[in-house]
């Protein structure tokens, strides 16, 4: 296959939460129709490169293009006007309004001008994929499981039919069906013409449906691979495998920075 | 007693359409609006104004009063708390109280503090089996059932309530979801202000119009919006209307001077026994 256009393209983008950079001098290119998933261990900075990438987080230095055009300047709803779509790591639905609410929010302000036939046809394809959420529809999406919430939230940023996908960790904290369930419909929505950036920690799973790996530590991008070698280069094993006692000690801040952000 | 629960329903369904205003701006702004009292008394000035000085019938008055205060609420979201957006709920809070004194005293500078009623006709109350109902209170009854059954609708069925609900539950969720978050602040406060308008307009028809009438109903504005879970319109409602048949019922024992004393001690009972407000924990928040 010959090399395609960037779908997405980050130029030398720093950013941070205040004082401090927590991304630095980040460079990437994701191609058009496929797969990138961005590897790394907790607290890399996955999160908030996403983040930067959707528009929450300004960057201090630095460019985000789509399709060739830059859309630093915009606002996260432009940048969802512009095709973009985002799942978050957490709090990625709204629990008090219903499954049905939240599916409607998802389409209703990104296609302003469709009529209600169009968001019954995007909402079946939906419930299509993730047959589990028909049932409840009237129900408060805070009573959803880990795995259906989950789901829910992919699909609400599905339904208004995003030409780029940004998965941050569509995979966490679910049973390992739940886990095969996600990353194939990943694959499909994928298939169907999607470009996917996707952050996983699953990642002999998320290897089986990726195209393009990159590596982030500490802020910094550490290289690009092809998904079908990245686990057995000798570097990355010896990250995810020898530098377990790092990764854990990280976790543990990590955890409590959330906690932090929770209250 | 059956005359005092009357006079208490209608109380709260007046108290009703401030407190949903209140809940409304804390959902979608996190800060307690201060203000709130002021711009219950701009209300009722902007209605009298219409009323005596350009001769608009009350049904005229009204709906003036509250399109003009809609207008200054905005202005007073681009001009003051949008500005400081960023700030902490504190300083947005004492934003509100200034936002409150500059309304009161531009009111007092050109009305002084003089009493003044609205020009309406007199018209006789209505009896039925010994319950007085007069027609102001008819009036409150029907305006504000009629605003809360708009709100709901609003709320519930269109692409604006949705999004104010959406930023009260996530503010970073609805903006990644398409949601304009300062065209839906401004029509908050628009949807605040003509609320509030109302509210003054019905207190000034049952009484007087003075540059204090928003203030005395400061604290039970608030006490029914905070029993009812802040943030939540629906449980501001319900507070509402238990504030009012509080403090109606009460004024068979005590003197009416008490009545934001007996909401106060109301809303501290409510709050030492669900300290989240009666609906608080309806809304999950985790
Ligand atoms: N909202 C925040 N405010 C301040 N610091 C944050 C915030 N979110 C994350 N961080 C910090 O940024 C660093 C990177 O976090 P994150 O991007 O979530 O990492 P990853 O997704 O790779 O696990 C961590 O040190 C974390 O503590
Ligand atoms: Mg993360």
């Amino acid at each position: 296959m010959t090399v395609s256009a960037a779908a997405l393209e980050v130029r030398d983008v720093y950013a941070g939460y205040g004082a401090s950079d927590i991304i630095a001098s980040v460079t990437l290119q994701a191609a058009q129709g496929r797969i990138t998933t961005i590897a790394g261990p907790n607290g890399a900075g996955k999160s908030t490169l996403m983040k930067t990438l959707v528009g929450l987080l300004r960057p201090r230095l630095g460019q985000i293009l789509i399709g060739g055009r830059d859309i630093t300047p915009l606002s996260p709803p432009q940048r969802a006007l512009a095709g973009l779509g985002y799942v978050p790591q957490e709090r990625n639905v709204f629990k008090n309004l219903t499954i049905g609410e939240n599916l409607r929010i998802g389409f209703e302000f990104i296609r302003r001008k469709s009529p209600e036939k169009e968001f019954n046809a995007a909402r079946d394809r939906v419930l299509d994929l993730f047959p589990d959420l028909t049932a409840r529809l009237g129900e408060l999406a805070g009573t959803l499981s880990g795995g259906q919430r989950q789901m829910l939230a992919m699909g609400c940023a599905l339904i208004p039919g995003p030409t780029t996908l940004l998965l941050d960790e569509p995979s966490a904290g679910l049973s390992p069906r739940y886990v095969t369930t996600m990353l194939d419909a990943v694959a499909a929505v994928n298939r169907a013409g999607v470009t996917v950036i996707m952050i996983e920690q699953n990642l002999i799973e998320a290897m089986r449906v990726s195209h393009d790996v990159v590596l982030l530590v500490a802020g910094g991008i550490r290289g690009k691979w092809g998904a079908d070698v990245f686990l057995s280069d000798p570097e990355v094993r010896s990250l995810f495998l020898g530098g377990a006692k790092a990764k854990s000690e990280n976790s543990g801040q990590e955890r409590r920075s959330d906690d932090a952000s929770a209250a | 007693m059956m005359q005092a629960l009357l006079n208490g329903l209608v109380s709260g369904l007046l108290i009703a359409l401030p407190a949903i205003a209140l809940s409304l701006t804390y959902g979608i702004l996190n800060f307690a609006n201060f203000s709130i009292g002021a711009m219950i008394t701009t209300g009722a000035y902007l209605a009298y104004i219409a009323n005596t000085s350009f001769g608009a019938p009350i049904v005229l008055a009204a709906p003036i009063a509250a399109i003009v205060l809609a207008l200054i609420a905005i202005a007073i979201q681009r001009g003051v708390y949008r500005q400081i957006r960023n700030a902490d709920h504190v300083t947005l809070l004492v934003a509100s109280m200034g936002v409150a004194f500059v309304l009161e005293n531009v009111l007092r500078f050109f009305y002084g503090a003089d009493v003044r009623t609205l020009d309406v006709p007199v018209a006789r109350p209505l009896i039925w089996h010994g319950l007085r109902l007069n027609h102001e209170q008819l009036q409150i009854a029907v305006a504000s059932l009629s605003a809360m059954a708009a709100i709901a609708f609003l709320l519930k069925r269109t692409r604006l309530g949705r999004a104010m609900r959406a930023i009260s539950d996530d503010p970073d969720l609805a903006e990644v979801r398409g949601i304009e978050r300062a065209r839906t602040v401004d029509w908050t406060w628009a949807i605040s202000g003509v609320l509030t308008a109302l509210a003054g307009v019905m207190i000034a028809l049952d009484g007087i119009v003075d540059p204090l009438i928003g203030m005395n109903y400061l604290v039970s504005v608030f006490a029914a919006a905070v029993i009812g879970g802040l943030g939540n319109p629906f449980g501001a409602v319900v507070g509402a209307l238990i504030i009012g048949l509080v403090e109606e019922t009460s004024a068979l024992a005590v003197s009416t001077t008490y009545r934001q004393g007996i909401s106060f001690v109301v809303l501290v009972l409510v709050l030492l026994m669900r300290p989240q407000g009666l609906f608080g924990a309806v809304r999950i928040r985790r």
